[in-house]
């Protein structure tokens, strides 16, 4: 196990979509404190920023005509808030970063075929399919990591104090939101089994949570389904995570979050098992 | 506070992992030794992920295993050449040994007449001095290969010693209308070497083009950086497998009623070798080139190792 | 008895709609250059995965250095395959795709990469991506992948497939090399019979997945040299016959009906005339001598006949 994630690792720091990754990942930390304003590629369904609040004597419209430049100075001005966890509660981001590692460390192998070479030496299936596991969450996880804490530091850096938060309550508010992280992961690493070829596993990854955010609407719209079932959406989950949860909502987000995992991590096993090795 | 604690078990988490680390790696090398001493295999000792924790051991108990395998493969194909020689040579030996029998026989039974009988006893001579022949060449080989002494050096004289050897040989090629060719520029060429053994090499390249080649041997000496000196006739046949001329018990000849040892010819590497020097072959043309090399041993100001 | 390295038993594999192994048998020892041959689709690749357990056996059974099932898949790391094209990552050059498999297999020795490069002549080019190599360049990657780990069973799938003659006349000797020196066994599949003819001293004929023949070289040669076959109702009387009549010595009894001989003095007439006179009927004298690709062609019709 520690060979294959030695050999991984190796890989991946000689390919070039990882550096790409972590190069938009800082480009969004970096819009994102700029901007003194977090944004998702999500369907807007519900943010919780306590922006409008603030300055509720502009009107949305007039807000939205504001340049960055002009939004900054501004934000900057005002009593402050927690931006850091604002940002934080956006980092269904993440989800496309994550997309990076699960096709460089997976899909690769697939599409190129080089996973015979793998699996015909002496390690067996589930081994094979355990490493990659492992290895796509520990980078994932990462990654994760390394958002928060250039994004907290950056943020301290460039900011004025008022719009940051505590170290202890950063991590707190990460580590709460650990298991969707690994939910998201889960999905990925299991599509990334089921799909095989990169092109088909990007087509399908890419929009997956859009697609669904928008199925999930619409399902909510015809068939009336609770709003606090919505609740429970990745993305949602994300969000109220940052936001001071109560403990029946972390505890049953939790619990949605284990199913996502045991089910993508199982469909991905037994698809990898069945699979005809070309 | 808090921070201290953390950084305090963040620590002793990672080195007990790495003692962890360390047993599991150990038992494992464990395992795969064992599994390799019950086998005949190629197989080599991985390592299961300590990195260079254990990496260097594991080297080393590769290269040694690489070792052993290639001792005993070495040791396989010595085998097999010293049972093949041991056929060859008892059969080498018997065929003059019977032979003789053969004629003592016809001596005893017969009625033969004392120049009859005098006849058939040179024969018996001529086999039995073969036999002779064959029972030196067989224990100078063994003890070439066995032996671990340096040869005794002092000056000798090259050019000498080749005629010593050409002489040796002169009637036999007389005898089959053949000449020995001799190219050398200067009557003296000394080198710090063994005469025994230098004999022995020049009888053995002489005897060969003898035995295997058809009309004149050329025999050049050259002095330039290192003394060089070919050996260069045409050949009967040249059905030859250049990788293995030099070495023991190969012979073109498979019936061997012409008396080969196959062991002349790496009686000549061997020696050259312990005198410090090279032999190559070369076919070409019909052509068969023995080169011998001997270096000056110090390319010193004050002293060489060869003097004109 | 040599050791066994390979024993199939009535291997079948069954896809859907077509049966690519249909209970095959083929024994492989210790020391073998072992020829697969067989068309396009014959089922040599198939038999190939299922001993590396790329794809599963639909029945019959296998058995790697002795041991099967389970324990088996534990000999996996005494094997080095090539199967199918050889698959690396383009990015990564020829050194650094060997140094990512040398990482998981847990070889701690770099050495053990270049001498693999220098096997099969990449020296040169460790240092260049894959994506730039040519066809035989990517084969010999290939190869050097199962020569790496110092297995002791090499299972090559049409590894002379893009090279050039040199280049495969250099792999024949590092074949040769390295059964000498470390008693590396070695399965090659080819369609090519002249090449695996010159370096193979076992073969192995299927077509259809079923196996046609599995035969010696030395074999082979007596079935394929020139000889006069004679087919007649009473070989043994025909055998002494020839023998004290005609002192021929060099035939051999193929069975009840057939008798060949391989001395090339015989005279056809004097052979008839000798069987007629003694009451033997001849259905057939005829001279035979094919070659490999006749022979081969030859069981194929055999097999077609029969099935």
């Amino acid at each position: 196990m520690i060979n294959m994630l030695k050999a991984d690792f190796y890989r991946l720091v000689r390919s070039k979509g990882i550096y790409f990754a972590i190069l938009i990942l800082l480009l969004f930390i970096g819009i994102d404190i700029y901007s003194v304003s977090p944004g998702s590629i999500a369907l807007h369904i519900d943010t919780g920023t306590v922006v409008e609040n603030e300055l509720s004597d502009m009107t949305r419209d007039e807000l939205q005509e504001l340049s960055m430049g002009d939004m900054r100075n501004m934000m900057l001005n005002t009593k402050g808030y927690a931006l850091d966890r604002d940002i934080i509660a956006c980092n269904i981001n993440l989800y496309y970063i994550f997309i990076f590692v699960a096709a460089i460390v997976i899909a690769v192998e697939f599409s190129g075929n080089t996973v015979k070479n793998t699996l015909s030496s002496a390690i067996s299936r589930h081994r094979c399919f355990l490493s990659k596991v492992v290895f796509v969450n520990i980078c994932c996880l990462a990654l994760f990591f390394l958002n928060t804490y250039v994004m907290y530091f950056a943020n301290i850096l460039f900011n004025n104090k008022n719009l940051a938060s505590s170290l202890e309550t950063i991590t707190e508010v990460t580590l709460l939101q650990l298991p969707p992280i690994l939910a998201l992961v889960s999905i990925l690493t299991g599509l990334a089994f089921i799909l095989k070829k990169t092109s088909v596993f990007n087509t399908v990854a890419i929009p997956l949570i859009i697609v669904f955010q928008l199925l999930l609407s619409l399902f909510a719209t015809f068939f009336k389904i609770k709003e606090e079932w919505l609740g429970f959406e990745l993305q949602e989950m994300l969000v109220k995570l940052t936001s001071n949860p109560s403990d029946s909502y972390v505890w049953k987000s939790y619990l949605v979050c284990a199913v996502i995992i045991v089910a993508f991590y199982l469909a991905g096993y037994l698809s990898f098992k069945k699979t005809e090795i070309k | 506070m808090l921070l201290t604690v953390i950084i305090l078990g963040a620590t002793s988490s990672i080195l007990l992992f790495l003692l962890l680390l360390q047993k599991y790696e150990n038992r494992n090398i464990v395992n795969q030794l064992r599994k390799i001493k019950t086998k005949d295999t190629n197989v080599l000792v991985h390592s299961k992920g300590s990195g260079k924790i254990s990496a260097n051991l594991i080297n080393e108990i590769n290269f040694l295993l690489q070792e052993v395998r290639h001792s005993k493969v070495c040791y396989q194909q010595k085998n097999h050449a010293l049972e093949r020689m041991m056929t060859n040579i008892s059969h080498d030996l018997r065929t003059p040994l019977t032979s003789a029998m053969g004629y003592i026989q016809i001596i005893q039974n017969a009625g033969l007449t004392e120049e009859e009988k005098r006849r058939e006893l040179a024969i018996v001579e001529k086999r039995l001095i073969r036999l002779e022949e064959l029972i030196n060449s067989f224990f100078e080989f063994s003890q070439v290969i066995s032996s671990e002494k340096e040869p005794e050096k002092s000056e000798c004289n090259m050019i000498a010693i080749l005629e010593e050897s050409i002489a040796h040989y002169f009637d036999d090629y007389c005898a089959k209308g053949r000449e020995i060719v001799f190219q050398y520029s200067q009557p003296r060429l000394m080198l710090y070497s063994n005469k025994n053994m230098l004999l022995r090499i020049f009888d053995n390249l002489i005897g060969n083009a003898l035995k295997h080649g058809i009309g004149n041997l050329v025999i050049a000496i050259e002095l330039t950086e290192t003394i060089q000196i070919t050996f260069k006739n045409k050949l009967y046949s040249t059905d030859i497998d250049m990788n293995h001329i030099f070495d023991e018990f190969y012979t073109t000849d498979i019936s061997r009623t012409k008396g080969n040892t196959g062991l002349g010819l790496a009686i000549v590497k061997q020696f050259v070798e312990m005198l410090g020097g090279t032999v190559s072959a070369e076919l070409f043309d019909g052509m068969l080139s023995l080169t011998v090399v001997f270096y000056n041993r110090d390319f010193g100001a004050t002293d060489c190792g060869w003097r004109v | 008895m040599r050791e066994i390295v390979l024993q199939t038993k009535q291997i079948s594999k069954h896809y859907k709609n077509f049966t690519a192994l249909d209970h095959a048998d083929m024994t492989v020892y210790r020391g073998d250059i072992y020829g697969l041959i067989g068309r396009n689709g014959a089922g040599k690749t198939t038999i190939m995965k299922i001993v590396t357990s790329l794809t599963d056996k639909s029945g019959g059974e296998y058995e790697i250095f002795g041991k099967r099932g389970a324990e088996a898949d534990k000999e996996k790391g005494r094997i080095g395959c090539l199967i199918e094209n050889p698959a690396f990552f383009g990015g990564m050059t020829a050194y650094q795709n060997l140094k990512y498999y040398a990482l998981q297999k847990g070889i701690t020795d770099n050495r053990q990469i270049d001498e693999a490069l220098a096997l099969v002549n990449l020296t040169e080019v460790r240092n260049k991506k894959f994506r730039k190599f040519s066809l035989g360049m990517k084969q010999r990657l290939g190869i050097a992948l199962a020569v790496m780990d110092n297995p002791d069973l090499v299972i090559l799938d049409e590894p002379i497939n893009g090279l050039d003659p040199i280049g495969i006349s250099e792999l024949r000797d590092t074949f040769k090399k390295l059964r000498s020196e470390r008693g590396v066994t070695f399965i090659i599949s080819s369609h090519i019979l002249s090449e695996l003819y010159m370096v193979a001293n076992r073969f192995l004929f299927i077509e259809k997945g079923r196996v046609l023949k599995e035969i010696t070289k030395e074999e082979l040669d007596l079935e394929c040299m020139r000889c006069h076959v004679v087919k007649t109702d009473d070989t043994k009387h025909t055998a002494a016959l020839i023998e004290q009549e005609l002192f021929i010595t060099n035939y051999k009894v193929i069975d009840s009906r057939e008798l060949r001989i391989y001395d090339e003095n015989l005279k056809i007439d004097e052979l008839n005339r000798l069987l007629i006179e003694n009451g033997v009927n001849i259905f057939g004298i005829y001279e035979t001598g094919i070659s490999l690709e006749d022979y081969f062609k030859s069981l194929i019709e055999e097999e077609g006949v029969r099935s």
